[in-house]
């Protein structure tokens, strides 16, 4: 029974991943794909998409009192180095638009940010991924960070 | 005497305070005037509003080349919309806004356009409704950036009610 359930279950991945491949533009893909990665913090998979012209920004962060480097990051090194200071498990989104014109995907709602120290924190955001060739050509967030709210136990 | 200094400096503060939450509220209401006239398509009335090096940006614009819709300077950024208005007469943009947050000068509004535009069939409206953003970045009570992003793949159209 267990082999039947396993390729019953890979052909229903299988089939999801073919129905997502078609009905998604390559472009969606790659900023889906780096997204993923960037939710994960998985640094190796999100260096991937990164070039040495790549560029992360939040103008929403600038100026901020206390907030410390500004989000403004360009090189695969400095982004991989500025997102991991944060010091984050994981960056769950949960979309509540997501649209895209050519090479651009846009991404509304709100991201719910795992500390390592298991503080949580959601904010409405919106990310702008533009993307060529594979490649992660801008993320650009705005974060409301005076409208977070901690979601943990404390 | 040291006393006097601490009360001083802790009204000093205080009135600091008071002043910027003064500030951000007068701003917050500029920008709210401001997107008002843009969702009654009231283009000329925005004018007061636009620093002159303004930059007005919307590069999910299809049809437009990689950079989208962009233009730099309030001239520029006039003559577009008053272009826009002489080629589709829009009755209104008629935004309604689900998310609006001020971060740092930038005021996101995050929700639908659902702009309509006149029918010759009577009691009618074309409407064009799509998932849309706005970014309005202020300096010194102007607007110096505007950002747009609208869902023009996913966008619904049709003949509705005008009322």
């Amino acid at each position: 029974m267990k082999p039947i359930n396993a390729a019953a279950f890979f052909c229903v991945v299988t089939l999801a991943g073919n129905a997502y491949a078609q009905n998604v533009t390559p472009a969606r893909q790659t900023a889906d794909a780096w997204l993923a990665a960037y939710q994960a913090q998985d640094f190796n998979a999100a260096r991937a998409f990164l070039t040495e012209t790549s560029i992360f920004i939040d103008p929403a962060s600038f100026g901020r009192e206390g907030f410390g480097e500004p989000i403004n990051w360009t090189g695969a090194d400095t982004i991989i180095a500025g997102i991991s200071s944060w010091g984050l498990d994981e960056a769950e989104y949960t979309f509540e638009r997501v649209y895209e014109s050519p090479g651009r995907v846009i991404y509304d709602g709100s991201v719910l940010v795992t500390y390592q120290n298991g503080a949580q924190f959601n904010y409405p955001i919106i990310s702008i991924v533009t993307v060529e060739n594979g490649h992660l050509i801008e993320h650009r967030d705005y974060t409301d960070f005076d409208g977070a709210t901690r979601v943990d136990a404390q | 005497m040291r006393m006097i200094f601490l009360a001083i400096a802790c009204g000093l503060i205080t009135t600091s305070s008071a002043m910027a939450q003064n500030a951000d509220a007068e701003t917050r209401a500029i920008v709210d005037t401001y997107m008002a006239h843009y969702s009654a398509a009231e283009f000329e009335a925005m004018a007061p509003y636009l620093a002159e090096d303004v930059v007005f940006s919307d590069s999910t614009a299809t049809g437009l080349g990689e950079t989208g819709l962009l233009h730099h300077g309030r001239d520029a950024v006039l003559a577009a919309l008053q272009e826009f208005a002489t080629q589709y007469n829009p009755i209104g943009l008629n935004f309604q806004w689900e998310t609006v947050f001020e971060s740092n000068d930038r005021y996101v509004f995050m929700g639908r356009v659902n702009a309509t535009y006149p029918v010759e069939q009577e009691g009618m409206v074309f409407r064009w409704s799509a998932a849309q953003t706005t970014v309005i970045h202020m300096r010194d009570g102007l607007v110096v950036e505007q950002f747009d992003f609208a869902d023009y793949e996913g966008a619904e159209q049709g003949l509705v009610p005008a009322n």
